[in-house]
């Protein structure tokens, strides 16, 4: 059985220091809760982001335009040719405003989707709103969430402690 | 810099200066009890309004376009004019909101949620007009790329197709972006609702949200990536709507400054209707703290600038016409100062040139009164621009035998004025359901300040 501890801190000045001297005691936090981003506080947690947000916007949009350009060049030209005002069938200059369109669009609902993925969102249990106060986290106050193993409860509830949060609370997994 | 202006808080009064402080007050129209008498009278006047828009528009649905005061030679008419108009107010909400955040402009942090949402709104209510203005709007869904039994396939040389296509992925994009930066407010409206339905309800839109620096992480990657293709998309939406004009062969539409210049005058409306949304909120919901003089003081700034280019774009066109020496140009150009509609065009001119040239007085941007005047005139003026654009050359083009005007009756007018009540009565709505302004932003904007 594991444990999760949340450890509750009044500032982002002080979750940064306390997330550093977690690390540096060899005990990291597995994550940090807080109202508004603090990205200083990502290099001491036990986590390294993927950052796939980036490729796989660009993937989606890439095949998204690719597909709207083949089914523009298709239908103009193979399927459903229609002369207008002499133009040439395939009026690949005229097909480039669609295509920018479904590239965009295809890019933002990739990184959406992404962002669901990788977030493992939605999920609206998680044993860490079992946790008092914790909604707090999404106002004025901010945590640190350790994970230990059984055996290890006490021990890291030792370490936790020494980095002087406003209060400790943990719940079993 | 002016004394006012405390070098600690710029962007924030002293009713936001903790995150209680913050939340409470954003939180406040939504989840307290507080006295709504004018928030009900300005609902139920927007309400009317939204009954005459959907009867004139069944009415029209009904009868077909001849309502309208349209004819064989103005085809176009309010309905078009309407729709480059609310499109232009809806371009300025994202881009407002993905070019600040992409130049780091902190003050964006109180106008983003709302401007956003004015998107989403101008940008359907824009998207209904040509919907109207089909002679069979029946078959609207033709002009959707999809296997049918009737071998048909879109016309992508048409403008109709891209104007489908521009306006619905902007919609759309808009919609994921807008959503992508609410997530995290509406976990704050959640931990904080005290009826456990309301907290149900935006728990279930929070997605479980809990603030987690892996969250955070891949939000906020997301949200600057959607930020750096939104800008590009904006300038592309209202540069197709541009090219509907400018593809043609009309005179006093077929120039290269279009697609620019109609992207200039959406930022310029839309930047007017967002004072007016940041002055009723201000004032509705007491967001002095949130929204201060400051925010003013830079949208003036904004549309000086704006006003500025305005006055280029339309001495280019006169230029243009005279370089050219095409009689039609030169003929168009001499009809706006002297035809049917000259004190529109002098209106115009001086609407959204001269007007605002005001701005260069400091005095003039830190009054908010006078910001919100002149946002008001700046959208008369581009409205004046936009149906001058249709009227006058569809109006006064090559065939001088087939010179006409246009008499606007009452179902134009009904429906114009019934679409800003439907925008209105939307955006009154928004206001007690969801944050105005974006919470979290807030709050890191405050940390900064005192920070700093």
């Amino acid at each position: 059985m594991k444990h999760l501890f949340a450890a509750e801190f009044e500032t982002a000045e002080e979750l940064k220091r306390a997330a550093g001297e977690a690390a540096a005691q060899g005990c990291p936090a597995t994550d940090a809760l807080s109202p508004f981003p603090v990205p200083e506080v990502m290099q001491h947690l036990a986590y390294r982001p993927r950052p796939v947000m980036g490729w796989a916007m660009a993937i989606a949009g890439a095949c998204g335009a690719a597909i709207i350009w083949f089914v523009q060049w298709f239908s103009a030209t193979r399927d459903y040719p229609i002369i207008s005002g002499s133009r040439p069938l395939d009026s690949w200059q005229i097909f480039f405003i669609v295509m920018f369109e479904a590239c965009i669009l295809c890019s933002g609902a990739g990184g959406f989707i992404t962002f669901i993925i990788n977030c493992r969102l939605p999920s609206l249990h998680h044993p860490l709103f079992e946790i008092p106060a914790i909604e707090r986290a999404s106002r004025d106050r901010f945590f640190l969430v350790f994970e230990a193993a059984e055996d290890l409860h006490d021990f890291v509830a030792e370490r936790i402690t020494r980095l002087q949060p406003l209060s400790l609370n943990s719940v079993a997994l | 810099m002016s004394a006012t202006i405390d070098g600690a808080s710029r962007w924030l009064g002293p009713g936001a200066q903790s995150s209680e402080q913050i939340t409470a007050l954003i939180s406040a129209p939504i989840l307290e009890r507080l006295s709504w008498r004018n928030w009900w009278i300005a609902f139920l006047a927007a309400s009317a309004l939204t009954v005459i828009m959907w009867i004139s528009a069944i009415y029209l649905l009904a009868e077909g376009i001849g309502v309208w005061g349209v004819n064989s030679v103005i085809v176009w008419g309010f309905a078009i004019a309407n729709y480059v108009w609310w499109i232009g107010i809806g371009n300025a909400g994202t881009l407002i909101s993905a070019l600040l955040l992409l130049t780091h402009q902190q003050w964006r942090s109180s106008l983003n949620r709302f401007a956003e949402t004015m998107t989403l709104f101008a940008a359907s209510i824009a998207g209904l007009f040509p919907i109207f203005h089909l002679g069979r709007p029946y078959v609207l869904y033709w002009i959707v790329p999809y296997p049918n039994r009737m071998g048909l396939w879109p016309q992508w040389r048409s403008a109709l197709v891209w104007d489908f296509w521009a306006i619905s992925v902007y919609i759309l994009f808009s919609f994921l972006f807008w959503y992508a930066g609410l997530i995290p407010d509406l976990a704050v409206l959640r931990d904080r609702a005290r009826n456990p339905t309301t907290r149900r309800i935006y728990g279930a839109f929070a997605l479980g949200w809990r603030g987690s620096a892996r969250h955070w992480d891949i939000q906020q990657r997301m949200y600057r990536a959607m930020a750096a293709i939104a800008v590009p998309m904006v300038c592309l939406v209202h540069s197709i709507v541009a090219l509907d004009f400018a593809a043609s062969l009309m005179p006093g539409w077929q120039e290269t400054i279009f697609p620019p210049y109609f992207v200039v005058g959406a930022l310029y409306s839309g930047f007017g209707i967002v004072v007016i949304l940041a002055a009723s909120l201000r004032w509705g919901f007491g967001f002095e703290s949130l929204i201060t003089r400051e925010h003013f003081e830079v949208i003036a700034r904004v549309l000086l600038a704006a006003a500025t280019v305005m006055g280029i774009s339309y001495a280019a066109e006169w230029f243009t016409a005279w370089y050219s020496n095409d009689a039609a140009d030169v003929s168009q150009v001499i009809y706006q100062f002297t035809g049917t509609y000259w004190p529109m065009y002098l209106g115009q001119l001086l609407f959204n040139c001269i007007i605002p040239q005001v701005f260069w007085w400091p005095a003039a941007r830190r009054s908010i009164t006078a910001v919100v005047v002149v946002s008001v005139i700046i959208n008369i003026g581009m409205w004046f621009e936009r149906i001058l654009i249709v009227w006058n050359t569809l109006g006064h083009g090559h065939m001088p035998s087939a010179w006409r005007i246009f008499l606007p009756t009452f179902w134009d007018w009904s429906l114009l004025f019934g679409s800003l009540g439907f925008f209105a009565f939307l955006f009154l709505l928004f206001t007690r359901v969801l944050p105005a302004v974006s919470i979290h932003e807030v709050n890191l904007l405050r940390h900064e300040e005192q920070k700093a």
